[in-house]
């Protein structure tokens, strides 16, 4: 069996079942590093298995302690050779969304 | 070089919760290890909560549908607006002790993991009609 798939955890808790799935949303958060910006122009590094065409929020936080988030659009995704699930993106940054201070939410 | 995070929505739906984790049903495979956070609306507010995917279920990727065990990372205290919170309310530690512990699976596979055994009426509108819990079943 793929590892990505193998079981890792059990329950400790009992769990309360809805009658019919309540419908939300997920947010994933990957790490990357941001190897080189300019205007509306990005190249990341990340193990965020990515297509092209697809979009995400990317959240920067600065040495102050400012937090800043843009949605980007990926130009090109490619494999890093010799990094496991390691690839560098080729983004387009499209608008920036808002800037705050010292913020630990996800979104 | 500058560190940063990359977010992606996916779109969910949650068909068990329990103050551990919640099992989900998504689109498309989340890793086994990724981390976010889970939003729903639920018991007349938004509710968020951080989790880590600890499972796959793959047979199922064959009809588009995953099923994804999530655990709930208590990284900051459950607030009113946490999910872990909200389910902690409505069922206190104190009783949850007292149910026996379970190994069941959160894959939704009744051949080979948990069968619900015990059903209580609800008191609180928050979706639920009916809740139980596992009972230790292996097949």
């Amino acid at each position: 069996m793929n590892d990505e798939y193998r079981m890792t955890d059990r329950r400790r808790f009992p769990r309360d079942v809805f009658p019919a799935p309540i419908s939300g949303r997920a947010e994933v958060v990957d790490d990357c590093l941001v190897e080189a910006w300019s205007d509306d122009h990005a190249v990341l590094l990340t193990t965020h298995v990515a297509v092209e065409g697809g979009r995400f929020v990317m959240r920067l936080t600065s040495a102050s302690g400012e937090v800043t988030r843009h949605t980007v659009r990926i130009l090109t995704a490619e494999p890093i050779e010799g990094e496991r699930r390691s690839f560098r993106l080729q983004v387009s940054v499209e608008r920036t969304l808002s800037a705050q201070r010292g913020s630990t939410q996800a979104s | 070089m500058m560190r940063a995070a990359l977010l992606h929505d996916v779109v969910v739906r949650v068909v068990d919760i329990g103050a551990g984790g919640c099992l989900l049903e998504a689109e498309s495979p989340l890793p086994v290890g990724a981390i976010g956070t889970v939003h729903l609306e639920l018991d007349g507010g938004s509710r968020v909560e951080w989790f880590r995917i600890c499972r796959v279920d793959s047979r199922r990727g064959a009809e588009g549908v995953w099923l994804v065990g999530a655990e709930f990372l208590p990284l900051a205290l459950a607030g009113h607006s946490s999910l872990r919170g909200l389910v902690m309310r409505t069922r206190p530690p104190a009783f949850a002790a007292i149910v026996p512990r379970s190994p069941g699976r959160s894959s939704g596979d009744r051949r080979n993991a948990a069968r619900l055994v015990a059903f209580r009426s609800v008191a609180f509108d928050r979706g639920l009609v009916e809740s139980g819990w596992n009972a230790a079943e292996n097949d």
